[in-house]
């Protein structure tokens, strides 16, 4: 459920919480989807977190009550086994931390409710990359031309991806004006398993669209190419 | 854990391979012996065994507890109620394996959960074989292949699969293909995936393409112990 800020910060985040983002009026307030969210409650200037306690190397139980506990974290001290589920944390708090500079838009050329051709009409990159080979084979595709018999379902923000290899879920956590272009921009997390192995990844990008004639771009991903 | 032969299959890894796999994968997946749900909401046991549904259970060795000890074998209806109550509890990032004990009733004895790893690496092994051969044009077999290689090449295929290590890495394999380990080991490197095993898997190739011996290549050392 895609939710408005002012109605997140009255109902749910009990809220002394003070987002940077300015409305003028028409324009499209931030949202966040807060089912992406659970176990995050905003106070002052700080994201609290319940719930979330992963091991180190040492198997020794670390509890993050905090987003800037986690993300000042060294993520190599984590054990090997809570890896994956700590960087999904990661991605929730980069996520939170970009919707907070998230401004209002005055337009917006994304619909307001995703289908399963939305989906399939991404840029192909939403998805995490494995390889700079496979960040290359997917460049300026989309997601139905890059994936060979995608079958594709999506409910309440975020869809599924299934091919012969690959399981791949893709949420929208939150839209608003991210690079102060007045266009409402969608910030996009992405998990990949493999269907056959046990690998996982998963990243975070802000797509954009600024105008109808235009394919929907990738504007900032939190994963870069090393 | 132990070394259990496996009965009908023909396989030639050597013990110290296999051993050393099981240990990494430990790291990697953590071994469990009760039903939890993965990050993305599927029921797995062991060490990252998913069990694809209910009626899956009957492949899965769980014993009932009794104070504290593990008593009788569970029948296929307690395994798929088990299932069907740990599948309902919520996932994701706030749900650690360890939360999912309080829920479950049945354990698997670690005998079984060896069992369980041992058919995924003999799984992934026919794959490997099966992609480093000769006649595909690389200069060894991977049975040949020093056991540093084995050990890489198991890590690289057991977290991408078989597809995704032929198509998403090809400067990768051409480097395995010429032998030039000291490229593989720049080229395995893996986004996204813990910084302690792409280094590791980096030296495995660093070591082989150097020259150090840590072992005799699988094919060589273990007909004796083959399981046939």
């Amino acid at each position: 459920m895609l939710i408005n800020k002012k109605i997140l910060l009255a109902a749910i985040l009990l809220s002394t919480f003070q987002l940077s983002c300015t409305a003028a009026n028409n324009d499209l307030l931030p949202t966040l989807n807060n089912d992406a969210f659970s176990g995050f409650t905003f106070t002052k200037n700080k994201i609290t977190l319940e719930g979330y306690d992963y091991k180190n190397h040492e198997r020794k139980v670390i509890t993050f009550n905090s987003c800037k506990e986690a993300l000042d974290y060294n993520i190599s001290d984590i054990a090997g086994h809570d890896y994956f589920r700590f960087k999904l944390l990661v991605v929730s708090c980069k996520a939170v931390n970009k919707y907070t500079t998230a401004k209002s838009s005055a337009q917006s050329l994304f619909p307001t409710k995703l289908d399963d051709t939305f989906y399939k009409d991404l840029p192909a990159l939403t998805t995490p990359y494995l390889s700079k080979t496979e960040y290359s084979q997917r460049e300026n595709k989309t997601i139905k031309h890059a994936y060979k018999s995608l079958k594709i379902t999506s409910k309440d923000n975020t869809a599924t991806l299934i091919t012969k290899e690959d399981e791949i879920y893709i949420t929208v956590v939150a839209r608003g004006d991210f690079n102060n272009d007045t266009f409402e921009d969608l910030l996009v997390s992405s998990e990949w398993y493999a269907k056959n192995a046990n690998g996982k990844h998963t990243d975070l990008v802000i797509l954009t669209k600024t105008s109808k004639d235009k394919p929907i771009q990738i504007d900032w991903r939190m994963n870069t190419l090393k | 854990m132990e070394e259990q032969p496996i009965k009908g299959i023909k396989m030639a890894i050597a013990t110290e391979t296999r051993t050393t796999l099981k240990k990494n994968l430990i790291d990697y997946e953590d071994s469990i012996n009760h039903l939890y749900l993965d990050t993305k909401g599927k029921v797995t046991v062991g060490i990252g065994h998913l069990i694809a549904n209910k009626n899956a259970m009957s492949g899965v060795t769980l014993y009932k507890v009794k104070n504290k000890l593990l008593t009788q074998p569970a029948t296929l209806q307690d395994k798929m109620t088990e299932y069907a109550s740990i599948a309902k509890l919520p996932w994701g990032k706030r749900y650690g394996t360890k939360s999912f004990e309080k829920h479950t009733t049945l354990r698997m004895k670690e005998f079984d959960i060896n069992n369980l790893l041992n058919k995924h690496i003999d799984n992934f092994y026919r794959e490997l074989k099966n992609i480093y051969k000769k006649d595909k044009g690389f200069t060894k077999n991977f049975d040949d292949f020093d056991s540093k290689v084995q050990l890489a090449l198991f890590d690289m295929i057991f977290n991408l699969g078989a597809t995704k290590l032929v198509n998403s890495f090809p400067k990768f394999n051409e480097a395995i293909k010429s032998g030039d380990f000291e490229k593989a080991a720049i080229q395995s490197h893996r986004l996204d995936v813990h910084e302690d095993r792409n280094k590791h898997v980096q030296k495995l190739f660093e070591d082989a393409s150097t020259g150090v011996i840590v072992g005799v290549p699988i094919g060589k050392i273990n007909q004796a112990e083959a399981q046939v």
